[in-house]
């Protein structure tokens, strides 16, 4: 059941939605959005490639393996709150640091931007290793499924003559 | 039709028409370069265009933050997406135009202080650089950046296309002078168009 307009859809989908998890880290301290959303939102679009095409090739979007990535994740989110024992505070707390911008703009970035992009891969691992595992017992672009759907139908019906007589 | 008969009476197209001859040229087709790069280029646009919807600002750094996202969004799908031909070939569009930028600083200073100094440090020659450049696009790029750059002014290609006739200010060892401009503008050159 490979779909065309699924394919279409994903091909066009895939950099927008992953944008739009970058919006969502990125705004997440002020407004609605943050880490844990932004990575879900980067799951949902890899699983979506993998309905669409395949899971070998939605594994491909990853630069490595889920498992490494909630790793990599946690360490990041570690290094945040490591930063503040430098300053001699408590484990974890908010270092903040400012950018000029233009005018009085002043951009605030700090540990809690780095604790949420460890938060986000996290979470984009935990869910893609999720997602794979469940899609490696049943193919989800039905090559598979089809084939198992098809074994499942002839040996209940037992009338199919699918594997009758040869033509001549 | 009017259009041949005026091409067929007009002399000066036949010497082109004998060039062109000579040149076995790679000539990349269009359909793979508006696959490989234009429709990669037109994405990243649009990614930047909905970064700037998105963060409700619609300005030149928004856009260009914008642009530097989508890029790297499509760097991370390139395996799927078959941005990867792009994705290679925008950093050494980067590293092209900040090395001519680097270079057109260094000549203009050069010439310069030649000027506004008394003692005469010209050694002018003409040196005939040996092409790797192919296409007429690729040659005549190439000879327009060595006439841009201060000191150095491209008269001629020779009529096998094999060698590129420069007139240079600065030259105290022909070969280190043609070595510099074939790894430096000409290789680079051909690494963005090729």
């Amino acid at each position: 059941m490979r779909s065309l307009i699924l394919n279409t859809a994903t091909r066009y989908l895939l950099p927008l939605i992953l944008l739009f998890s970058v919006f969502l880290l990125l705004y997440g301290h002020h407004e609605p959005g943050g880490g844990f959303i932004g990575g879900l939102v980067v799951s949902a679009a890899v699983a979506l490639c993998a309905l669409g095409f395949g899971v070998s090739t939605a594994q491909r979007i990853l630069p490595i393996p889920p498992p490494q990535l909630i790793g990599t994740g946690l360490l990041i989110a570690a290094s945040s709150g490591a930063w503040a024992l430098f300053r001699g505070k408590p484990f974890l707390t908010a270092v903040w640091g400012q950018i000029p911008g233009r005018g009085n703009d002043q951009f605030h970035i700090g540990t809690p931007l780095l604790f949420d992009l460890g938060v986000y891969v996290v979470v984009v691992g935990v869910v893609l290793l999720i997602v794979f595992t469940l899609a490696e017992a049943v193919d989800l672009t039905g090559a598979q499924a089809g084939s198992t759907e098809r074994a499942i139908s002839g040996t209940e019906e037992g009338i199919e003559p699918a594997a009758g007589p040869p033509q001549p | 039709m009017p259009g041949e008969d005026s091409s067929g009476a007009f002399d000066g197209f036949s010497r082109p028409q004998l060039i062109l001859a000579f040149s076995a040229a790679p000539r990349r087709h269009w359909s793979r370069i508006k696959e490989g790069l234009v429709r990669p280029f037109l994405w990243n646009g649009v990614l930047a265009f909905v970064w700037a919807l998105v963060i409700e600002d619609i300005s030149l750094p928004s856009l260009a933050l914008g642009f530097v996202l989508g890029y790297a969004i499509l760097w991370m799908t390139r395996r799927v997406l078959e941005t990867a031909e792009y994705c290679a070939r925008v950093p050494r569009l980067i590293e092209f135009v900040a090395f001519f930028v680097w270079e057109l600083v260094w000549a203009n200073l050069r010439v310069a202080y030649d000027v506004i100094t008394p003692k005469h440090h010209m050694r002018p020659a003409i040196i005939a650089l040996t092409l790797d450049a192919q296409t007429d696009l690729e040659i005549t790029l190439l000879a327009n950046l060595i006439s841009l750059t201060p000191g150095t002014l491209s008269l001629d290609v020779s009529p096998d296309r094999k060698a590129l006739y420069i007139h240079h200010m600065y030259v105290r060892n022909p070969d280190v002078e043609k070595q510099r401009i074939k790894n430096g503008f000409e290789r680079r050159l051909l690494k963005v168009l090729r």
